[in-house]
């Protein structure tokens, strides 16, 4: 089912972000969200992943598992490359399973080698795969990405959307993507919502 | 030479070079009173320390006020850990304990030892008042890190449906440990003076505070010196031997 969102309220203070928004997000599509910075694009988001509940009006058909690429990286510091990714897989596989698939996306995310190291001696380009390669990896209904490819220099992108392409937008899993990235808009088959 | 880092052996020789300093400045010091009973010389407190630790009752007082000392941090080490959870979880809670544990703050030592001496057996003083200092360092240090987690991760984890036994073990005790050691650092310090102060007034037959208090009133300064030698020694032993334990965390925050 197509995730609903209705007469959407949403004020930060005193500023009004969002006033009697209606929107739908079609079930196996990707969508791509644009808008000027500050329109309210990541906040959007966050209502969607059921992280910001302040505010009034109808979302509804959200799937239960979501992946969610946040704007940071989010990296947990003490843990190594490839614990972070198994991070999101530890309660639903059993440990094996785990590790395979976490060393399976590393792979893909072109990071075989630096499993071992840790957040502080990778570089802004190494991190963002690897929240890329969590995200990926985590088996959702629901896949939502922030601005997923900044950081990444030219051929890496080309690589990241390559791949974000066949494991999620040729395999019609339901996508928000929200990004500035013209390359996105031009390798991507997607529905855009301008906010 | 400019900009190297000094060698491990340039740093031993500095350190030993400052030790000679200051027992130069207390031969000194002892050579200008010239009164044993006030000030004993290097020499005389080392033949001391000497004809102690060849005696029994030294080592079971060393062991007796060691256990005192490791019971009381081990205690106000879970009670500060469970009570600041809870004051996380529970801002009543928080609210609650925050003019006890500012109150405790404030209170001299003697008052707390001399109380604990109305209400406990001797031998149950020094821990009472090692809890009753500790308790707050190790709470707040252990609150302010639990308050300190970056709620950037308990989002991820949020999203992800991380079970709550994971975030706890993953993420807030990672992000609260090195506020615990701060606090175990503090407290390392400080259990040894309230223990020994509190064996002082309490007097538990085996303790270095008794034998301190035994050498002061047979007028034996060296002997006092010696005992004072002795738990600056084994407390800085065990200080330095604890923290060198702790996992060294390149890796964290």
């Amino acid at each position: 089912m197509s995730i609903r969102i209705e007469s959407l309220q949403k004020h930060f203070h005193k500023q009004m972000v969002f006033d009697d928004y209606s929107v739908t997000i079609p079930e196996r599509k990707t969508t791509l969200i644009t808008g000027p910075s500050g329109c309210g694009k990541t906040t959007l988001l966050r209502i969607i992943a059921r992280l910001d509940k302040r505010y009034h009006g109808i979302v509804s058909n959200v799937p239960h598992k979501i992946s969610y690429l946040f704007q940071e990286d989010r990296l947990l510091p003490w843990f190594t490359l490839q614990q972070n990714v198994e991070f999101v897989l530890k309660d639903i596989f059993a440990p094996q399973e785990v590790s395979r698939i976490a060393l399976q996306m590393i792979k893909a995310v072109k990071l075989d080698g630096h499993e071992d190291k840790f957040p502080a001696k990778l570089s802004g380009g190494m991190k963002r795969r690897t929240a890329l390669a969590r995200t990926f990896a985590y088996p959702c209904d629901l896949l939502i990405l922030d601005e997923p490819f900044k950081g990444l220099d030219a051929a890496l992108k080309d690589d990241m959307i390559a791949l974000f392409d066949k494991l999620f937008v040729q395999a019609n899993k339901t996508v928000i993507i929200v990004s500035h990235d013209e390359a996105v808009l031009e390798r991507i088959d997607c529905n855009v919502i301008t906010i | 030479m400019l900009g190297t880092k000094p060698s491990k052996l340039h740093k031993i020789l500095k350190g030993l070079a400052i030790a000679v300093f200051w027992i130069a400045m207390w031969q000194f010091a002892a050579l200008i009173v010239n009164q044993p009973l006030f000030v004993p010389s290097p020499l005389e407190t080392v033949a001391s320390l000497g004809g102690l630790i060849v005696t029994s009752k030294f080592w079971l007082s060393v062991l007796m006020t060691f256990y005192r000392v490791v019971f009381g941090l081990v205690v106000s080490l879970v009670l500060g850990l469970v009570f600041a959870y809870i004051s996380s979880h529970f801002k009543t809670v928080e609210s609650v304990l925050a003019p006890f544990i500012s109150a405790i703050k404030s209170t001299p030592i003697m008052s707390i030892i001399i109380l604990a001496l109305v209400w406990f057996q001797a031998s149950f003083v020094p821990v009472f008042s090692c809890i009753l200092l500790c308790f707050p360092i190790f709470y707040t240090n252990t609150l302010s890190g639990i308050k300190s987690v970056d709620k950037k991760y308990t989002e991820l984890a949020k999203v992800y449906h991380v079970k709550r036994a994971r975030i706890l073990r993953e993420i807030t005790l990672p992000s609260v440990l090195p506020h615990i050691y701060a606090a175990l650092s503090i407290c390392l310090g400080f259990s040894w003076k309230a223990v020994v102060a509190a064996e002082v007034l309490s007097s538990p037959k085996y303790s270095m505070g008794f034998n301190l208090l035994t050498a002061k009133q047979h007028l034996e300064t060296s002997a006092l010196f010696a005992w004072t030698i002795a738990i600056i020694i084994i407390s800085l032993a065990v200080e330095k031997g604890l923290m060198r334990l702790l996992p060294k965390k390149g890796n964290t925050l």
